[in-house]
């Protein structure tokens, strides 16, 4: 069995794509054509591995087959990614999402149909052809659109180009973290830390306030839920740097599960946790605490609880890797008691300057307020 | 000379059934109670009337129905009806008093499951032709045995509910018996639903033993054959005190021949036997041996009253005629020409302690157009009044949805007919005029039963047909998704288009196959077909479902018949078991 590995070469993803299109033309022959794939990941058919610390896929193969007409459709999309991935690996070329819908989009003369309809058909499909041949779209050459972007003091080299910079002499946006960093090397860093920081609003005050030269950190910010590329560099900075990550959210349960898929992996992508999933990074807040510890209550900057929010309180604490955790079943009951939520910019309630000088200091001086 | 004798004993014994009550000049003021209350719908019953008649006089003498209508129109709205039978004739005597005044018919007295109503429908119609077009109506008729035959001219004389003899005289005819009655009325000829051709119809399907011949005012002649050659059988029961009415059993203790109270009981009724009989005289404090006659209006109340609450024995189910899943079936694939058929026939089941028993028949597709259902009560196809009827009320308590049926309104959209026969010795409905058959709770709900037992059968069929239905689709998919998966193999794989082409059509191929043998295996025209020997027209239905993969140049024409005939040629070969 084929398995997920950091380095794929490229004859070695040619390989992949050549052998899954050779057994459906034997099967052709004699057989039942049909593509086989890990199944998608969701609550159900995951697994909580406590030892790595990370979400697993349960290796449940399921398979598209061409003689089952609510199969065929999906059959045929995914050949032709495999297609398309095929050329744009030997070509050396790299497509975004959108361009792959409309290199692949045209209509079918005998059903007057086309082969993609919408966006996200072809991008279900590239997902598809990620788990049956076991590569992660960028390792065939299709990359997201790039979301977060890095600032600090470190060097990275686009291999390819054989470009070099450094993240802190690029202004004060830093550099946007592309969608595969694959051909990304990183070279020397001047840090003791990273931290990752929900909002982009928030990494632009820490630079602003001159946080990373203060404090030594590589920062870091997702834009929301981290695009793959950030999750990669993220993995990829403690793993190769050493560096312990930090994750600065607001204190909601859409910030927690911010911090859940950095450190655990998402579900749907469970099969590439191993490559997406950093399991010892560090949760530095907001967390429920914070409104006590720095008087955020009277200063009027938490916000009431709706029904959604309590939904997802229920359901994320529910989760396994949630639940074995006595700190994080401590927070969500408090924010279920006080039926509020805060967020990060709520620390400006305070000062400008406080989110930097005092808040993160203080967490970073005083472990047994960070959770992990 | 037997013969004679026992012709003339039926003959009296006919006679003695007829009894007279004047009721002409009441009926003449309540013209609707007769269901005569528009022209269009008297035409109808006037049909009806003598049409029903003739079945019955057949059925009793175990005569092979062969029954003529003929309606002509002769000039504005006077139509004149000619119905002719080959049935056993009437007792001359008796005509006058049949046609000319009411309540004179043989079956008002009787526990029976035939047609007619009680004995007002033939002067019924006398009456109202001489209302509207002041023509008396004409008989001829012909006993067996007879050397000739008779014909009368008839009116009726509304004051004293006699008849008036207009015309007597003997007269020739060729057949051994039969009845021809001629009448002129004012009435109105439509198409549709509650039409005469409709009745004449659903008369045909309901009575597939008949010969019926009918020919409209405009000309058009419609010819019904007989498909089964057995005459149902009538067995006559007496009443059930269930069954009856108070006013009724009042009139059935003051004509009583009986001398004693036990004998009036025991012999007068079903399921009353002696021990049974002499307990509820006791609890009525009744002496068994008083004579009936003697009782006063207190004593027949109590007594009517002690029957009702007594515990009887229902009347056996033997006594009511129904057509059977059988016959159902060969009659509506005769007057449908459906696609598909199922019919079932429930078990006897009871409303206030009375047997009845509900057939049902589904016809699906084929020369059906649209979603329809028939009403029929005692081989009676009923026309009017739809909304009161407990087959109506069934109707709308089935979830059509869950058997795979696309709803409009109360009913499916699907082409359906689904035929609904209710039969008993004694039938509830909700008029005098029997048009509707009343909406009991256990009637209703076994007629729910019925229905769904048939639908249950079509339901499969329908699911399995749309599959194949859908068969065309199947291969354009998978041949239109193959050309772009063939070309993304040959471009993956770097080899010619030509040779994974080839690879891919051989290998749908293989499948078409397969689904050939499934066709072969399910769909029971080809299976009948086969059956019958007749293989070209199995090829060619098949072809024709399957004709979407020779358009798509998916293989040709000839190459799919070869496919055809090879699969056919393999399973009569080696898997006769498929066919079976």
């Amino acid at each position: 069995m084929v398995q997920y590995i950091e380095k794929l070469s490229k004859e070695e993803v040619l390989n992949r794509i050549k052998k899954l299109a050779e057994e459906i033309y034997n099967e052709f022959s004699s057989g039942n054509p049909s593509i086989k794939l890990a199944v998608r990941g969701n609550i159900k058919n995951i697994e909580y591995d406590e030892k790595r610390d990370i979400i697993t896929l349960k290796e449940k193969i399921g398979s598209r087959e061409f003689f089952n007409l609510g199969h065929v459709r999906r059959f045929m999309q995914t050949l032709l990614v495999a297609s398309l991935a095929k050329k744009l690996v030997e070509k050396d070329k790299t497509a975004s999402l959108r361009e792959v819908y409309y290199q692949l989009k045209h209509t079918i003369p005998i059903l007057n149909v086309n082969t993609i309809e919408e966006q996200e058909e072809s991008d279900a499909v590239i997902e598809d052809l990620e788990r049956a041949i076991k590569a992660i779209r960028e390792q065939f050459h299709i990359k997201a659109e790039g979301r977060g972007a890095i600032y600090g003091d470190i060097y990275l080299r686009d291999r390819k180009r054989g470009d070099e910079w450094n993240c802190s002499k690029l202004g004060r946006g830093g550099w946007s973290v592309p969608s595969t960093i694959e051909d990304i090397e990183i070279g020397d860093v001047n840090a003791d830390f990273v931290l990752v920081v929900e909002k982009e609003a928030m990494f632009d005050r820490l630079i602003e306030e001159r946080f990373p030269e203060k404090q030594g950190a590589i920062l870091i910010t997702s834009k929301g839920q981290p695009p793959r590329g950030v999750r990669r560099l993220i993995h990829r900075l403690r793993k190769e740097k050493n560096l312990p990550v930090y994750v600065f959210t607001d204190g909601d349960p859409w910030g927690f599960y911010i911090y859940s898929v950095i450190k655990r992996g998402s579900m749907n992508l469970s099969q590439f946790s191993e490559l997406l999933a950093t399991p010892d990074v560090k949760f530095i807040g907001m967390t429920i605490d914070d409104i006590d510890e720095y008087d955020l209550r009277k200063k009027g900057a938490v916000i009431k609880l709706n029904q959604r929010d309590i939904k997802r309180i229920n359901e994320i604490a529910n989760y396994p890797w949630f639940k074995k955790s006595k700190d994080w079943q401590r927070q969500f009951r408090k924010m279920l008691d006080y039926g509020i939520k805060v967020e990060q910019d709520a620390l400006a309630a305070n000062s400008l300057e406080f989110v930097a000088e005092t808040y993160l200091p203080d967490k970073l001086e005083h472990p047994e307020k960070i959770l992990s | 000379m037997k013969e004679k004798i026992k012709q003339n004993v039926q003959e009296a014994e006919l006679y003695k059934k007829f009894k007279r009550i004047s009721v002409a000049e009441f009926f003449e003021r309540n013209r609707h109670l007769l269901g005569f209350d528009s022209p269009r719908k008297a035409l109808l019953i006037a049909v009806k009337e003598y049409v029903d008649n003739s079945l019955d006089a057949c059925e009793e003498y175990k005569i092979l129905p062969d029954i003529k209508v003929e309606i002509d129109k002769l000039e504005n709205d006077v139509y004149k009806i000619t119905v002719e039978d080959n049935g056993p004739g009437i007792p001359y005597e008796s005509v006058p008093e049949i046609f000319g005044s009411f309540l004179f018919g043989s079956k008002f007295h009787r526990f029976i499951s035939t047609r007619g109503k009680q004995g007002i429908g033939a002067s019924a119609v006398t009456l109202y032709s001489q209302l509207t077009t002041k023509e008396p109506v004409e008989i001829i008729t012909k006993m067996k045995d007879k050397e000739k035959g008779i014909k009368y001219k008839i009116k009726i004389d509304v004051k004293t509910n006699t008849p008036i003899i207009l015309e007597k005289e003997e007269v020739e005819m060729k057949k051994e018996s039969g009845t021809i009655v001629k009448a002129k009325i004012i009435g109105q000829y439509i198409k549709g639903k509650q039409s005469v051709d409709e009745y004449i119809r659903l008369t045909a399907l309901i009575n597939p033993h008949a010969n019926i011949t009918y020919k409209n005012p405009d000309g058009e002649k419609f010819v019904y054959k007989r498909i089964i050659n057995e005459v149902p059988e009538l067995k006559e029961v007496k009443p059930h005190p269930y069954g009856i009415e108070l006013g009724y059993f009042d009139r059935l203790i003051r004509e009583t021949k009986e001398k004693t109270l036990l004998n009036f009981l025991t012999k007068t009724f079903s399921s009353v036997g002696q021990n049974t009989a002499i307990e509820i005289l006791k609890k009525v404090k009744l002496d068994p041996n008083m004579d009936p006659k003697t009782l006063n209006d207190d004593q027949i109340i109590k007594l009517y009253n002690a029957l009702q609450n007594a515990k009887l024995r229902a009347i056996p189910s033997k006594y009511i005629v129904t057509l059977g899943r059988d016959i159902i079936l060969k009659s509506m694939e005769n007057i449908l020409k459906p696609e598909y058929m199922a019919a079932t026939k429930r078990k006897p089941a009871l409303y206030r302690g009375i047997p009845f028993i509900v057939e049902v028949g589904v016809a699906y597709g084929g020369e059906i157009t649209e979603f329809q259902y028939y009403r029929f009560a005692n081989r009676v196809p009923l026309l009017y009044k739809p909304g009161e009827d407990a087959i109506t009320h069934a109707l709308k308590e089935i979830n059509w949805k869950h058997y795979g049926f696309e709803v409009e309104g109360e009913f499916p959209k699907d082409p359906m007919a689904i035929l609904v026969h209710v039969a008993s010795v004694w039938l509830p409905f909700t008029s005098e005029s029997k048009e509707a058959i009343a909406p009991y709770d256990e009637i209703v709900r076994e007629i729910e039963l019925g229905i769904k037992n048939a639908l249950r059968e079509l339901s499969i069929y329908i699911k399995k047909k749309r599959a194949l239905e859908t068969i065309g689709d199947k291969y354009k998919n998978l041949y239109g998704y193959g050309l772009e998966v063939i070309d993304s193999l040959s471009s993956i794989l770097d080899i010619e288009k030509e040779k994974v082409e080839g690879r891919v059509k051989e290998r749908i191929k293989k499948e078409l196959v397969n689904d050939i043998y499934e066709i072969l295996k399910s769909v029971r025209e080809v299976k009948n077909l086969l059956k019958e020997g007749k293989d070209d027209r199995a090829v060619a239905l098949i072809k024709n479902m399957l004709k979407d993969t020779v358009k798509i140049n998916l293989l040709s024409e000839k190459e799919l018949e070869d496919m055809i005939i090879e699969v056919i040629n393999d399973v009569k070969k080696n898997k006769l078991s498929l066919l079976s």
